[in-house]
């Protein structure tokens, strides 16, 4: 009954920040509402029993990410607001597609899932290492390199070419 | 009775008002933003997943899509400074010199 109220509640939150993201004046209140959205699912995933990426979540997204997002903004002083939309189809249209998007993804969705079987518990951290530092080793080695050519690429393009320092 | 048909219905709400997100507004600062809410709905439903087969396959999977998101946002961020460097502003529309 608790987990029910929680979910529920934590699921208002995550649909609250998303639809906040989207209907934001400016960029800094869109990057707000990503921060209650990924703190939303970072509870959803403790009530998931997934410590460990709950943790991951508060940290990787809602700590970095959110920070560098809100980094980018300041830089780039865009605190207006985008100007007219210059073709007014393209909002409707958008929902539309969207939502018959919602409806295939559920339709296919439903197809894999066996509705209305219980949700099991148990302790998965312990198991989580175990699997990474065994069978996703290999994986887990080429995300560390993905991130080190990510920092190189940074590097890379948010270098000015040497005559424009000059 | 709260079942992972839940939470999969609440990752589809929220990869559908992403997908809204990038459709409609023009910024592409929220753009980008509406991409990685798009991203953890997918993770929650693997989360989701995960939990039902009662395996940690699921919770690898979204470790991993951490990881490759996080390239993705620091690699993505520094190509919009790069634009903006070339042609100040933010507004996709503008931005249509490959047309041609």
């Amino acid at each position: 009954m608790l987990e029910t109220v929680l979910f529920a509640c934590f699921a208002l939150a995550a649909i609250a920040g998303a639809v906040w993201v989207i209907l934001g004046k400016n960029a800094t209140w869109s990057a707000l509402g990503l921060l209650v959205n990924f703190c939303a699912l970072g509870a959803l995933y403790i009530l998931l029993n997934a410590p460990y990426v709950a943790l991951t979540q508060f940290i990787v997204y809602a700590g970095a990410i959110v920070v560098m997002f809100l980094f980018v903004v300041m830089l780039l002083g865009v605190e207006r607001g985008e100007g007219q939309d210059r073709r007014y189809f393209q909002r409707y249209a958008g929902i539309g597609l969207a939502f018959l998007l919602f409806l295939g993804v559920l339709y296919f969705g439903l197809q894999a899932l066996v509705p209305d079987a219980p949700l099991k518990s148990g302790d998965t951290v312990r198991l989580l290492a175990g699997t990474l530092f065994t069978g996703y080793l290999l994986p887990l080695e080429m995300a560390g390199v993905l991130l080190l050519i990510g920092m190189i690429a940074v590097v890379v393009l948010a270098k000015k070419k040497r005559e424009e320092v000059q | 009775m709260l079942t992972s048909l839940h939470y999969f219905i609440l990752s589809g709400i929220l990869f559908t008002i992403g997908a809204v997100g990038v459709l409609v507004r023009r910024n592409e600062i929220v753009m980008f933003m509406c991409v990685e809410m798009m991203l953890n709905a997918a993770n929650l439903s693997l989360i989701a997943f995960s939990r039902y087969l009662n395996s940690v396959d699921g919770q690898m999977l979204v470790l991993l899509v951490m990881a490759v998101a996080a390239a993705e946002v620091v690699v993505g961020l520094a190509i919009l400074v790069a634009l903006y460097r070339l042609r100040p502003t933010v507004d996709v529309d503008d931005m249509n010199e490959l047309k041609g």
